[in-house]
């Protein structure tokens, strides 16, 4: 389940994430996708489709100063979905976060992603940082 | 095909939350297992350790009057993690509940569970439900 081709795709997207190539990451996510956000921060809510989506990882990559290092820890998946557990660091002046997320998803027929809700070990420590 | 050891597991253990059996889902989790559940209702936070746990499910079963019942819709598993996508139904005061959680935990060296994340597809659902 760790070497599934969906799994595989995972490690390249967040590959590309880290590599600064944001297109290439969010082309991963269906037309259609529904990305839910937990917590009481800015960036809490769900966001729908490609669009609002590569917005919420603009502004992601905004609130920390581009300064986040995403490390996969492990990826499960089979055809229809997917959870990926990764430690999230990211320093800003006034504070910094380490937290170890689990994030899930399911695929559609083609592998894209097509919903996603996500949950970190520290929740009050993502509030904080994202505030 | 043979399962996978963690995929029995998890089987297992949804089988004995099902019929109620708590000795019998107590030999999944580590003493120090950490228990994180998402979301904004009364049962939102962190549970440490086995009692604290029990405590909680004793809680959720009590709310519920025992109809909370878990579906699995698919089981993913490696070597330090396993995942379960499930229906979790229930009824409370006239209120029902039906939402996929994707419950994503880290398995011990002992086989034993030692970190949680419940996470749910449908939050707000969650929290009215809980609240």
């Amino acid at each position: 389940m760790t070497d599934h081709p969906n799994a595989l795709r995972m490690r390249r997207a967040v590959e590309r994430f880290m590599s600064g190539d944001m297109e290439g990451f969010l082309s991963n996510f269906a037309d259609d996708v529904v990305w839910r956000t937990g917590g009481h921060n800015a960036l809490t809510g769900v966001r729908r489709g490609r669009d609002e989506v590569g917005r919420w990882f603009r502004s992601w990559d905004a609130k920390t100063g581009g300064s986040h290092m995403i490390e996969l820890v492990d990826v499960l998946a089979d055809e229809q979905h997917l959870v990926v557990f990764l430690r999230i660091k990211a320093d800003r002046e006034d504070a910094s976060l380490n937290v170890k997320v689990a994030n899930a998803f399911r695929l559609g027929p083609d592998g894209s992603w097509k919903e996603s809700w996500w949950l970190a070990d520290d929740q009050e420590a993502v509030d904080r940082f994202f505030s | 095909m043979t399962e996978h050891p963690g995929v029995e597991g998890a089987r297992a253990s949804i089988d004995a939350f099902n019929r109620g059996d708590m000795s019998a889902l107590r030999e999944f989790y580590a003493d120090d297992v950490v228990w994180h559940v998402g979301g904004n209702h009364d049962l939102s936070g962190d549970y440490r350790g086995r009692d604290e746990l029990f405590a909680y499910f004793a809680t959720v079963r009590e709310m519920t009057g025992g109809t909370l019942t878990l579906e699995p819709e698919a089981i993913l598993t490696s070597e330090d993690h396993t995942a379960i996508f499930m229906k979790v139904s229930g009824e409370r005061d006239g209120k029902t509940l039906d939402v996929t959680l994707a419950e994503a935990f880290t398995i011990g060296p002992d086989g034993r569970w030692t970190e949680f994340w419940s996470l749910a597809d449908d939050q707000d659902t969650v929290d009215a439900f809980w609240s």
